[in-house]
């Protein structure tokens, strides 16, 4: 996934400059995908980009200690995604959730099928929202840039075998929910 | 982002789908300032922890160290097993002044023992002025066992009575000049016991 880049040597002086650079390199791998995780809670993307962007001022006070960048991805995912779920809960969300649907469901004109299209798109929303909160991790990180159940039990700290069998538990039943 | 994949066949595609999101292009920048913003308000705390909280703690323990309660304060005792004579009774005989802080401070871990009611509590019940005077009369009728190496201290104790510095009770100063500090330490078990150590200083 990407490279492992070793801790600051102890006792090295790291520059202001170097903790810069270190940060954008960060933001620039990073950001979508925090993005992304928060998106699939929130459904708002306003929502969060706020989200991700607070996950990423409380990660980059463990930018040193997370020098590996698939732990600091992998903790990053985790933080977010609680992160979201407390800020959904908390009732700050600001945004309703039709972000999602519209963009699953785009207008095309042509109103009969814009409603149906709308409508499976709810519908899906809501069977993932039924998921229970292991299973929907799984389905979501296994969704964002395709991602591999490896990679999937990176950032989620699972094992993988525990990650196939939450992620053949969500399809079945979300098809189950949508047939 | 790919349209018409609402099949129920493929739900987490079509959740890809729905998740191909990038962050606005202004996200970065606003990431940035707040982590700037958080660390300065981190160095904030810490220059007010520097500046406020740490000088407050310190003088918290200062005080406390100051009003502990005299059983908390540290003592110099003999460290043999049964040995309660404490090693400033050495010295006590030495001035006037110095035998009388240091016993009336061993007197108060002596009390401790002789009455089974801590010095802490004595102190409860009875207020700081009244629990030295009970601590003195403690130390005074409780008997004192005199490890070997401190016999000589006992000699020298009777010898500052004897010259007046400080005045010792008659049981001690009868066992005092009839003992003979090198047969005693030779013949005697270790520690051996003194009858009572009736000391008291003469404040001039």
């Amino acid at each position: 996934m990407n490279a492992i880049v070793r801790p600051w040597p102890a006792g090295r002086v790291v520059s202001a400059a170097d903790r810069a650079r270190d940060l954008d390199d960060r933001l620039a791998e990073s950001s979508a995908l925090a993005v992304r995780v928060a998106f699939s809670v929130l459904r708002n993307r306003a929502d969060a980009e706020d989200v991700a962007q607070e996950a990423f001022v409380r990660a980059s006070r463990r930018l040193g200690a997370l020098r590996d960048r698939d732990r600091f991805r992998a903790w990053l995912v985790r933080l977010t995604w609680r992160m979201a779920i407390d800020w959904q809960r908390s009732g700050r969300r600001r945004g309703t959730r039709e972000d999602a649907v519209a963009r699953l469901a785009p207008q095309h004109g042509d109103a009969e099928v814009d409603v149906a299209a709308r409508e499976r798109a709810t519908r899906l929303w809501q069977a993932i929202d039924a998921l229970p909160e292991r299973l929907r991790l799984v389905l979501v990180l296994a969704a964002i840039d395709g991602h591999t159940t490896r990679e999937v039990a990176a950032l989620a700290g699972l094992p993988e075998g525990t990650v196939k069998s939450r992620l053949f538990e969500a399809r079945r039943r979300l098809q189950e929910q949508l047939r | 982002m790919r349209v018409g994949r609402m099949d129920a066949d493929d739900p987490v595609q079509t959740l890809a789908d729905a998740l191909d999101l990038e962050p606005s292009s202004g996200f970065g920048a606003r990431v940035r300032d707040g982590i700037e913003a958080d660390r300065a308000a981190r160095r904030r705390t810490w220059r007010y922890a520097m500046a406020v909280a740490v000088p407050a703690a310190v003088a918290l323990v200062v005080v406390w160290s100051a009003h502990r309660p005299i059983d908390e304060q540290p003592r110099a005792m003999s460290s043999r097993a049964g040995a309660v004579m404490p090693s400033e009774t050495r010295v006590a005989a030495t001035t006037t002044e110095d035998a009388s802080a240091s016993t009336e401070r061993s007197g108060v871990a002596v009390a401790a023992r002789a009455t089974g009611e801590s010095p802490r509590r004595n102190e409860e019940r009875h207020g700081k002025a009244r629990v030295a005077r009970n601590a003195w009369r403690a130390f005074a009728a409780a008997p004192v066992v005199v490890p070997r190496g401190q016999l000589e201290g006992v000699r020298q104790l009777a010898s500052a009575a004897a010259s007046g510095r400080v005045r010792i009770g008659p049981s001690l100063a009868d066992w005092a000049a009839g003992v003979q500090p090198e047969a005693a330490a030779l013949q005697a078990p270790d520690p051996i016991r003194v009858p009572a150590l009736d000391v008291e200083p003469i404040v001039n």
